[in-house]
């Protein structure tokens, strides 16, 4: 067996092979492997040490053995090319290429008429939106949310207090909606006076303040931060600082 | 712990030091001062001298500072009994409830865990990196039990604490009976112990690493004597050149040694004894073998060896290796300059032909710079280095294993190849110089004759001329006319000075005293 | 007694298999031949942890519950002549003669089917040597002829045979970038359809990213597939740890689905592992529980490529293995909230869960990989790995748009309208995934 890498414009992978695998056979896994058709094959053979043979099988032999090592030179991989400029492997490539939207599309009445689906799932047992108390739950958040939201200035110094962390500072710098995170909350884009923050601004690709420096950026609930010139940045203790010389 | 001493080991703000002075600074007359070495040397803010005044002197240029005593006090140092009972013995406090979003962390079967983990004494590992351990003593006075017998332990794992005497390492092994993994890494023993007997052996004790512990010969030398049965050791990162492994002493039954990171410029051959089948030294500046230890070593037992990561500039010595290291299976030689590509630099296609090509130097390896390898794979790497050779784009050492392989194998009658010298000239880049001196003991006017070449320490020549002459090699004083010197004599001071440091030449007479 | 069978079906399967089977018998103290290593009165991991996936023969040998399944004999004959091959016995190796051509419907319909009866008898016998058999656990690939054909085709006819008996499926998915063979998105798609509600749960394998932690993590400048299945091995073995030694989680093949699926159709958890480090610099890296941890969040311990952060979770499983601490735990799940983004589904059953294995794992000694004192495996259900399949549907489409080579399909008797209803199930599955993500609280920081 002899292991070769067979690339084309669609694929990339190693097999092994037998060594004294005829032409026509070899190009028969290869078209199962590429999609190209063995008439439209020109296979170019990278050897070990670079050199390259091309090898047109439709117009060689169908018993010629081309992997058995010649003069002791070994094949390193093949790669197929498609003559055929209409073949499908071209158009596929074309397509590729050219970004063809051509994606299937499940609309949502064919979706929500699926017997096993989560939509379904969720219906039958109340669950998310279809849950009652959370609806009224959602609500009664996103009032308190705009009424936090309309005290809160832009650009100015804010104070940051989160559960599980002591109080952090820095400057509001963005007020509005993360599609990314959930489309109904407004979020307010801090800017942290030191790296304690989860990004630089971005969130899901898109930039919505910045980019400030990498863990310099977060977007909190609104209920958890305050603005006010009052919250300058926090002095680090350097008392200790004159205890060493 | 208050107590504190010269040459103590702290953790402050997240930096080791070590205590070089202590007592009072002008500056702070109402508190202790202590000077500190930094092993980051650039935390460090002087060398020891404050005002035109020496206090202490740093190893390391600009490595000390002077810190209060309020602020030294602050650092923790605990002992090894209290690191177990507070990382392993109190786990009882579940009150912490992590959230992620409205769900709480469900910790399962933990509870389970915390009873097994209180059980110190039955526990088969205790990982105890970066606990602040200064001693094995108890530090509470309270505290006069004596050691606790850890009967289950095999692996422990004390690295990055704050221990300087190895002693004190040593004595908490007697409660220890079938520990066999003892990892040490990051503590500084600078101070040999004092206060153990030599006679104290551990023969339980399988694998010790020892890694950036500021190690030389010498202390090394007294902290292997208590362990004879070691199987595996790693004393990457420390002192050890390549001089110093020549008074090394290593177990006889040493299995797997590591000794990257260490300045090695040659593959130490010497220091291979029968026994060792792994070797790990990458990261040293190795280009060729000690060239008076090729000959003679053909039953070393070596079959993985990483020599990733060095200076490696010719085929030859890869030949070499093959031919040295006959039972060799494992193989690490990525990152030399032979090879040139870094692994992640590695093009697959130029990539592939080297590796072919270094593959097919070796006669039975099973895995190459980490790849495992097949049977076809190697034979097409043959194929593929024939090819190579018969157009000359490649060399192989006339007269290596290989080369009479593929001569036989593949019927070639023409390998072009580069001649080896003999006297592996190549190796040690010109003229083999051997000095031919003449030894004499000026008490008994006995006279003996040695060889010796100019790259060796001061110390190898006195470890020959002990053992022609029978004389203690600690014992002895050399001294010489230098050459041009018009027979002035002079004392040989420097042991592990090489010899080529000194004005002698063939013939030169070497006297030598006992004292 | 609990046992397990394992099925490794086609080239990927049974070499992923030789690998995971190499692990197992060290990491229970058993020799290649099948017996017992010098020193031992049993094999380690308890009665009830390693009779789940070994029997023990009259003569003291131990053999594995594992059938080993190819449509060409290539690599079955290796296993057969390899350096284990006295650890099975021969009628658990079963090959054919004629390859699946890359091709889903020789796997399933025409080439496959001749092998399943022969195959579905090997299982019987195997299952009547347990005495509470608990389930199945496959390996195979999704894009290849016969781990996605004959593969699906034996979950199904299990489901069939065996009724509600769980299955886990180790799959490999294809790579992102390159493609082994042209139709293997159709290959992926159909045997996701086919095993969607056959599957209990199913961790997907990707090989690029388990080829790209082997050159960054292990410094292999060239990995083959040994080192790609050593890699995967050490994983499985994390996952299948707690069913084989003492764990407190996971400990049944049906708790994998209890604690992660909470919608049978929503069965992908996405597999991290830690650490990843090479046998060659292992003292540089200190491997605290910490680490560990948090290396299971960054996206260079994944199996498969997927950007977690911008998803959701529904579940989420940390399995400890060997040394670690309680409090040590509670400290590193408490950074990783503070420092990384984590944002569970809060209407969901299934919840973030953390079990500990106290065997450390075994390092297979040519894998690269240290030994080490502990390791991490994570189990995250996580609406990000809807990204694989949005991925591979999408070639899907380019090549259906054009009926590209669904001729070849056709020709072994598949009916078109198998792809149409494939295709339109996977659409679904990616609206589940979907309809899983919305209609959360959000956490307080992103």
């Amino acid at each position: 067996m002899v292991s070769v890498q067979i690339i084309s414009d669609l694929v990339s992978s190693t097999r092994e092979f037998p060594n004294d695998i005829a032409l026509s056979e070899l190009c028969d896994k290869l078209y199962t492997l590429t999609g190209v058709e063995p008439v439209d094959m020109k296979l170019h053979l990278t050897y070990l040490n670079s050199e390259v043979k091309i090898v047109m099988p439709s117009r060689m032999s169908k018993d010629t053995h081309i992997l058995s090592p010649e003069g002791s030179n070994k094949i390193e991989s093949i790669t197929v090319e498609d003559t055929n400029a209409s073949s499908m492997t071209n158009q596929l490539k074309n397509d590729i290429s050219n970004g063809t939207d051509v994606s299937f599309k499940l609309s949502d009445e064919d979706y929500a008429a699926r017997s096993s689906s989560v939509l379904q799932w969720k219906k039958d047992n109340q669950l998310g939106r279809f849950d009652p108390k959370y609806q009224a739950k959602r609500e009664e958040e996103l009032k308190a949310q705009d009424d936090i939201v309309s005290e809160l200035v832009l650009n100015e110094r804010c104070s940051v207090n989160t559960k599980d962390l002591p109080e952090r500072r820095g400057w509001l710098r963005f007020l509005g909606k993360v599609p990314g995170i959930s489309a109904e909350d407004t979020w307010c884009g801090v800017e942290f006076d030191e790296p304690l923050g989860k990004n630089n601004g971005t969130y899901g690709g898109v930039t919505y303040f910045g980019p400030v420096g990498q863990k310099y950026g977060a977007f909190v609930k609104p209920v958890f931060v305050k603005t006010g010139k009052e919250y300058t940045p926090i002095e680090l203790d350097f008392s200790d600082s004159d205890d060493e010389i | 712990m208050t107590e504190y001493n010269i040459g103590d080991r702290l953790l402050i703000d997240d930096e080791f030091c070590t205590i070089r002075y202590i007592g009072s600074l002008e500056v702070w007359p109402t508190e202790r001062a202590f000077g500190v070495e930094w092993d980051n040397s650039s935390r460090g803010k002087h060398s020891g001298t404050f005002k035109g005044h020496t206090y202490f002197q740093t190893e390391t240029l600009g490595a000390g500072s002077f810190l209060k005593a309020s602020k030294v006090k602050k650092a923790v140092r605990s002992s090894f009994f209290e690191a177990i009972k507070n990382t392993y013995g109190d786990s009882q406090d579940d009150t912490i409830t992590t959230q992620f979003s409205s769900k709480i962390v469900e910790f399962v079967g933990f509870g389970d865990l915390n009873e097994r983990n209180s059980k110190t004494q039955h526990l088969e590992t205790l990982s105890l990196r970066r606990k602040n351990i200064a001693t094995v003593r108890w530090l509470n006075q309270e505290h006069k039990d004596p050691y606790p017998i850890f009967t289950h332990l095999r692996t422990l794992d004390l690295s990055y604490n704050l221990f300087n005497d190895f002693g004190d390492v040593i004595n908490v092994l007697d409660s220890m009976p079938i520990l066999a993994n003892l990892t040490l890494d990051g503590n500084m023993f600078s101070f040999p112990s004092t206060n153990v007997s030599p006679h104290n052996k551990y023969n339980n004790i399988r694998c010790i690493s020892l890694v950036n512990c500021h190690l030389n010969a010498q202390t090394l030398n007294l902290i292997l004597q208590h362990f004879p049965r070691l199987t595996t050791l790693d004393i990457s990162e420390n002192y050890i050149t390549e001089k110093c492994l020549e008074t090394l002493e290593l177990p006889k039954s040493l299995k797997t040694l590591s000794l990257r990171s260490s300045s090695l410029e040659h593959i130490p051959l010497k220091i291979l004894t029968t026994s060792i089948e792994e070797l790990d030294i990458s990261y040293n500046n190795i280009t060729s073998m000690s060239a008076k230890d090729y000959a003679g070593n053909n039953n070393l037992n070596v079959c993985a060896l990483d020599i990733s990561h060095n200076s490696i500039n010719s085929w030859d010595v890869l030949d070499s290796i093959n031919d040295i290291f006959r039972k060799l299976k494992i193989l690490r030689v990525n990152s030399n300059t032979i090879l040139g590509d870094d692994a992640s630099e590695e093009t697959v296609a130029n990539g592939s032909s080297t590796f072919y090509a270094t593959m097919a130097r070796f006669s039975d390896l099973r895995v190459l710079n980490g790849s495992i390898l097949t049977a076809e794979l190697q034979e097409e790497a043959e194929l593929f280095f024939v090819s190579e050779i018969k157009k000359g784009n490649t060399t192989l050492t006339v007269h290596s294993e290989r080369w009479e392989y593929y001569k036989e194998t593949y019927n070639i009658d023409q390998i072009a190849h580069t001649e080896i010298r003999n006297d592996f000239d190549a190796e040690l880049g010109g003229a083999l110089e051997v000095l031919h001196l003449t030894v004499y003991q000026k008490e008994t006017d006995i006279a003996t004759e040695i060889y010796v070449q100019p790259h060796e320490t001061v110390r190898y020549m006195k470890g020959l001329i002990g053992k022609q002459m029978g004389l203690d090699v600690l014992s002895m004083t050399l001294s010489y006319s230098p050459s041009g010197s018009k027979g002035s004599i002079e004392m040989i001071k420097r042991d592990f000075s090489p010899i080529s440091d000194l004005a002698l030449e063939c013939g030169s007479a070497i006297y030598v005293t006992d004292c | 007694m609990r046992e397990v069978i394992s099925i490794n079906v086609g080239q990927a399967g049974c070499q992923i298999g030789n690998a995971c089977w190499e692990l197992y018998t060290r990491e229970h103290g058993i020799k290649p031949d099948g017996y017992l290593q010098e020193g031992l009165s049993r094999p380690k991991g308890g009665e009830e942890g390693f009779s789940t996936f070994f029997y023990e023969t009259g003569s003291g040998k131990y053999v594995p519950r594992a059938v080993y399944v190819d449509l060409e004999p290539n690599v079955i004959d290796e296993v057969r002549n390899g350096a284990y091959r006295d650890l099975f016995h021969p009628e658990q190796l079963i090959s054919g003669k004629e390859d699946a051509a890359n091709n889903y419907a020789r796997g399933h319909y025409t080439v496959g089917r001749e092998l399943l009866d022969d195959i579905l008898d090997r299982i019987r016998r195997m299952a009547d040597q347990c005495d509470g058999l608990q389930g199945f656990l496959f390996t195979h690939s999704l894009g290849g002829g016969t781990g996605s054909g004959l593969g699906s085709l034996l979950l199904e006819q299990l489901s069939i045979d065996y009724g509600k008996k769980s299955k886990l499926e180790f799959a490999v998915y294809p790579a992102p970038q390159v493609s082994t063979s042209v139709v293997e998105p159709y290959n992926t798609v159909l045997t996701t359809h086919t095993t969607l509600e056959h599957a209990d749960c199913t961790f997907m394998v990707d090989n690029e990213a388990i080829y790209d932690m082997c050159k960054r993590n292990l410094n292999i400048a060239r990995p083959s597939f040994s080192n790609l299945n050593n890699m995967i091995a050490q994983v499985v073995s994390s996952v299948t740890a707690s069913l084989r030694f003492d764990g407190s989680l996971n400990v049944d093949l049906n708790e994998f689905q209890t604690n992660l699926v909470p919608y049978p159709r929503i069965h992908f958890p996405l597999v991290s592992y830690a650490p990843i480090i090479s046998s060659n610099k292992a003292h540089h890296e200190a491997n605290t529980v910490s680490e560990i941890t948090n290396a299971c969040f960054e996206p260079g311990n994944q199996m498969v490529k997927c950007d977690p952060t911008t998803g959701k979770y529904m579940a989420t499983c940390l399995l400890y293995r060997g040394d670690v601490v309680t409090r040590d735990v509670q400290a590193a799940v408490t950074q990783v909230k503070n420092k990384k983004t984590v944002q569970m589904v809060d209407w969901c059953p299934t919840g973030f869960k953390i079990g500990i294995c106290y065997e450390p794992p075994t390092a297979i000694p040519d894998s690269q990989l240290a030994q080490v004192d502990r390791a991490v495996c994570m189990l995250s259900n996580t609406t990000a790995i809807a990204d694989a399949w949005k991925r591979i549907d999408a070639k899907f489409d380019l090549m259906y748009a054009k009926r590209a080579f669904v001729h070849w399909y056709v020709g072994e008797g598949m009916e078109e309208g198998e792809f149409t209803e494939a295709r339109e199930d996977l659409a679904a599955l990616e609206r589940d995934y979907i309809e899983v993500g919305s209609d959360s609280y959000a956490d307080e920081e992103f």
